[in-house]
């Protein structure tokens, strides 16, 4: 099932990176595809957010004339959120804690944008 | 502070030699340590002033989640420690947010539980760098020796059993533990609440605010009462009710007084406790006192 | 500071969750680190002892005699989980438990502030 196998990459992910305490996929038009939260967070209301953020982020990428966007990322007291665009049809978004390890996140983050877009772009789920 | 232990076998190699390196060359700069959880340990003239990790709460968060600084404290101390170009230490204790003494203690055991949580971790690689790079905000001044820093880790491994495997197994309360009146000493019940079977020992730890090490520790302690299971890694638990009780310790209480000895059964070797104090196996009296009143326990 | 107190031979400030000596003056010698995680072990039984609820106020002092020492401990910013402990080893001969308790008790709050 390409649900299960997206599911498994962000599973991944979170495995990978110490500090991310939840993950999620939408589609663009803020529809959850996916979601690993624990039940810490409203996943229909992160991922409504998530695709209005990165629509926005792209946007001010566009504006600011510095070409694509390649992730978006809030720091607050509790801790980070971060939104990548997967493919051209989706958007992840991980919650983590104060203690996200941003530096293995981005070295990370690549590959599993790679194998979601892949997964997603293949045969309807 | 007592004389440093040198050989702390348990701590990973390269991190010993990387410490007591920096530490004798007088390093004034930063050790960046490669591994999971890997960190950052901070140096003036061969102290150690700060260290950070992803595998342990730092000073700001533990400042935070416990309460003992707002934010609007925090960010006003920052703000006026920017302006003036003042330390942040001096910040916080000169606006009352948090007494020298506690500062300098709390930063003391941050850095501790940042060294141990990467020193319980694996260690890869290391290098030193000597350029002034992002200093922490608050650090410790003087700093701390190498030396006594190693024996404290060496320490800390040693006392813990090898419950859980690491601080990255996910941790679950067992079936059945979740029942009204347990103690709530030791956090044990923010911890019940939290353990959903998803977070980490390193997790819960940044979730409430403590160390990881005494996240640890408390974990080894449910763990041997039978009230915590590691969680294979796989589909979260749905984490259980909000109003998480815990099974009666009355067996644990009432033998606290009567059972001094015993109560050392967390510690892996109980060699290296036997003759640490001057205690016979009979002690003459073990007196407490609380809030109000006085309570006298057992003499053998 | 608290070694100005006649009979104390060692003192340390001593963190009751993981045991750590945060702070010492004396003559501490080395085994004194495993010393200080029986106190801070102590320091949680003793604060479990009264049982849930902390029925008669919070955990103060404890100490504990032995035939020629009297070990002193007082719990500062007790707060469940968490704190520390101001440790005194006196020698029983020259000191007194009383004395050093109202002495100890003292000099608490400044350490910390």
């Amino acid at each position: 099932m390409t649900q299960d196998a997206v599911l498994g990459e962000m599973r991944s992910l979170r495995e990978k990176v110490a500090g991310i305490t939840g993950t999620a996929v939408a589609s663009r038009d803020g529809l959850i595809i996916r979601e690993d939260t624990g039940g810490a967070v409203d996943p229909d209301n992160l991922a409504a957010l998530s695709a209005a953020w990165l629509s926005v982020a792209q946007r001010m990428s566009t504006e600011a004339g510095q070409g694509s966007l390649r992730e978006a990322m809030t720091r607050s007291s509790g801790g980070w959120v971060a939104i990548y665009a997967v493919a051209a049809s989706a958007v992840l978004v991980l919650i983590g804690d104060e203690g996200l390890d941003i530096t293995t996140l981005r070295s990370e983050s690549r590959k599993a944008l790679d194998a979601i877009g892949a997964l997603l772009s293949g045969p309807e789920e | 502070m007592g004389t440093p232990d040198h050989h702390a076998d348990n701590v990973p190699g390269p991190l010993r030699q990387a410490l007591l390196g920096c530490a004798a060359d007088r390093l004034s700069g930063v050790l960046r340590v490669a591994g999971r959880p890997g960190g950052t340990v901070h140096f003036s003239d061969g102290g150690i002033i700060a260290a950070e990790t992803p595998g342990a709460p730092g000073l700001e968060v533990i400042l935070f989640r416990s309460g003992r600084v707002d934010e609007l404290g925090w960010d006003a101390a920052f703000a006026a420690a920017a302006a003036t170009g003042r330390e942040m230490r001096n910040e916080l204790i000169g606006r009352e947010l948090v007494g020298a003494g506690e500062l300098e203690a709390l930063s003391r055991l941050a850095i501790a539980d940042a060294v141990f949580a990467m020193a319980y971790g694996t260690v890869e690689d290391y290098r030193t760098e000597t350029s002034a790079s992002a200093a922490p905000m608050v650090t410790l001044e003087p700093g701390d020796e190498a030396g006594w820093l190693l024996a404290e880790t060496s320490r800390r491994i040693r006392s813990l059993s090898p419950f859980a495997g690491r601080a990255h197994a996910r941790i679950a309360m067992a079936p059945g533990a979740v029942r009204p009146g347990l103690p709530v000493s030791g956090g044990r019940d923010k911890l019940a609440a939290l353990a959903d079977g998803r977070r980490t020992p390193r997790d819960l730890a940044f979730a409430l605010g403590r160390g990881v090490y005494a996240t640890l520790l408390e974990l080894g302690r449910m763990q041997a009462d039978g009230l915590m299971i590691v969680a294979d890694p796989g589909p979260a638990r749905p984490a259980e009710a909000a109003a998480a009780g815990l099974p009666p310790a009355a067996a644990d209480s009432a033998e606290a007084i009567e059972s001094l000895p015993r109560r050392r059964r967390d510690h892996a070797s109980a060699a290296v406790r036997a003759g640490t104090r001057d205690l016979p196996a009979a002690f003459r009296l073990l007196r407490l006192r609380y809030g109000e009143g006085t309570a006298s326990g057992g003499a053998k | 500071m608290v070694l100005a107190v006649d009979g104390v031979q060692v003192a340390a400030l001593v963190d009751i969750a993981t045991g750590t000596v945060v702070r010492s003056a004396g003559d501490a010698g080395p085994g004194f680190a495993d010393t200080a995680a029986c106190v801070a072990e102590e320091a949680r039984a003793c604060r479990a002892a009264p049982g849930p609820g902390s029925p008669g106020g919070e955990l103060d002092e404890f100490s504990v005699m032995t035939t020629s020492r009297i070990h002193l401990a007082r719990v500062l910013n007790g707060r469940p989980g968490e704190g520390l402990v101001l440790f005194a080893d006196l020698d029983k001969a020259r000191g007194n438990l009383a004395l050093a308790s109202l002495r100890v008790g003292e000099v608490a709050a400044a350490v910390v502030a």
